[in-house]
C-alpha cells in the first residue's frame, strides 16, 4: 500500500513538474515574442500619398487662411506639431503613435475645433460636425487599441502574436488628412 | 556531472526566487500606494511566493529534493518567468500604458494569475517532495 502510494505521488510529481515546464516555456517565449513585436517601429515614407497630400492640404490652408485670422490657431496647431513634424525616414514606435494620437485629439480637436472654429459664427458648424464627431470617434478606438498592446493577442490564423502599428499609423494619418480637408473646405466656403 | 547541474541549479533556483520576491513585493507594494488598494492584494500574491522560499530553504538539508533534476529544472523555469514578467512591468517602455505610473500596473495586474499559478505549483511540487523520500533521479 505504501509503496503504491508512492508510486502515484511520484506520478503526481511528475505531471507537476511537466505542466510547470510547459506553462513556464510557453510564457518565457511569448514575452520575448510579445516584447519584440512592440518594439517594432514604422518608417514614415515619402511615397506615402497621405502624408503628402496632409502637407499640401497644410500649405493650401495657411495660403487660404492668410486673409481670415479665424484659421490662425488650428494652422498653428497643424504646423507646431504631430504629422506635419515629421520627416521621411522617422522611426515611429508605440509610444510614438500615442503621442501622435493624443495629440490630435487634445490640440486639433478640442483647441483647434472645438474652442476655436465651433463657436465661430461664420462657419456653418451643422455641416461639419457629423465628420468631427467621426474623426473623434476614430481617433478614441486607436486611443484604446494602443493601450491594447500591453497585452498580447495571439493571431491562431498566421500563427504570430497581432502587430498592429502599421495599420494605426495609417488610422491616424488618414485622420490628420480627413482633418485637414475638413477645415481645408471651411476656408473654401468663407 | 550531474551532481553539479543538480546542485548550481538549486542554488540558483534560490537566488533567482529572492530576485523575483523581492520585485514582485517591491511592484505590489508600488501599485498599491499608486491605486491605495487593499492590502489583502499584496498578501495573496506574497504568500504563495513566501512559502515557496520557506520550502526552498528547507530542502537545503534534503537529498531528494536536491538531487531531483526534473523538479529543478521545472522551478528555475518558472521562476525566470515570473522575473521576466517583473522586469517588463518596470521596463518595457514600449508598452503604451508604462508612463502612467512610472510602471504598467494594467500589464502587471493581467499578469498576476499567472504568477500566483507558477508560484502555487512550485509550491506543491516542493511540498509533495517533502512528503515522498523518492529519489527520483537515482531512480532514472
Amino acid at each position: 500500500m505504501k509503496a503504491f502510494l508512492k508510486e502515484y505521488l511520484d506520478i503526481i510529481i511528475y505531471t507537476i513538474c511537466g505542466i510547470l515546464i510547459i506553462f513556464s516555456s510557453y510564457n518565457i517565449i511569448i514575452n520575448i515574442k510579445h516584447a519584440n513585436y512592440i518594439n517594432n517601429k514604422v518608417t514614415v515614407s515619402d511615397i506615402d500619398n497621405n502624408f503628402k497630400k496632409f502637407k499640401d492640404n497644410v500649405i493650401k490652408i495657411e495660403n487660404f487662411a492668410q486673409d481670415d485670422k479665424s484659421f490662425d490657431t488650428v494652422l498653428r496647431l497643424l504646423k507646431n506639431d504631430g504629422i506635419y513634424k515629421l520627416l521621411p525616414g522617422d522611426k515611429l514606435g508605440y509610444t510614438d503613435l500615442y503621442h501622435l494620437n493624443n495629440y490630435f485629439i487634445d490640440s486639433l480637436i478640442n483647441n483647434g475645433y472645438i474652442s476655436n472654429l465651433k463657436i465661430n459664427e461664420k462657419i456653418n458648424n451643422t455641416i461639419y460636425e457629423k465628420y468631427m464627431n467621426n474623426l473623434i470617434y476614430d481617433a478614441n478606438y486607436i486611443t484604446r487599441e494602443l493601450e491594447n498592446n500591453s497585452n498580447y493577442q495571439y493571431d491562431v490564423f498566421n500563427n504570430k502574436i497581432r502587430d498592429t502599428i502599421v495599420e494605426e499609423y495609417q488610422m491616424i494619418l488618414k485622420n490628420y488628412l480627413d482633418f485637414s480637408y475638413i477645415i481645408l473646405e471651411m476656408c473654401g466656403n468663407l | 556531472m550531474k551532481q553539479i547541474i543538480n546542485s548550481f541549479l538549486f542554488y540558483c533556483k534560490i537566488i533567482l526566487l529572492l530576485i523575483a520576491f523581492t520585485l514582485t513585493l517591491y511592484i505590489i507594494f508600488s501599485m498599491n500606494a499608486y491605486y491605495r488598494h487593499d492590502v489583502v492584494n499584496m498578501f495573496l500574491v506574497g504568500l504563495p511566493l513566501f512559502l515557496v522560499l520557506l520550502f526552498f530553504v528547507f530542502s537545503i538539508f534534503k537529498d531528494n529534493i536536491k538531487e531531483n533534476l526534473l523538479f529543478n529544472i521545472a522551478s528555475v523555469l518558472g521562476i525566470i518567468a515570473i522575473i521576466i514578467i517583473d522586469y517588463r512591468t518596470i521596463f518595457d517602455k514600449n508598452m503604451v500604458l508604462w508612463q502612467n505610473g512610472k510602471m504598467n500596473f494594467y500589464y502587471f495586474n493581467s499578469a498576476l494569475n499567472e504568477i500566483k499559478i507558477f508560484s502555487y505549483i512550485i509550491f506543491t511540487g516542493n511540498l509533495l517532495l517533502f512528503i515522498t523520500n523518492n529519489k527520483m533521479s537515482n531512480k532514472e
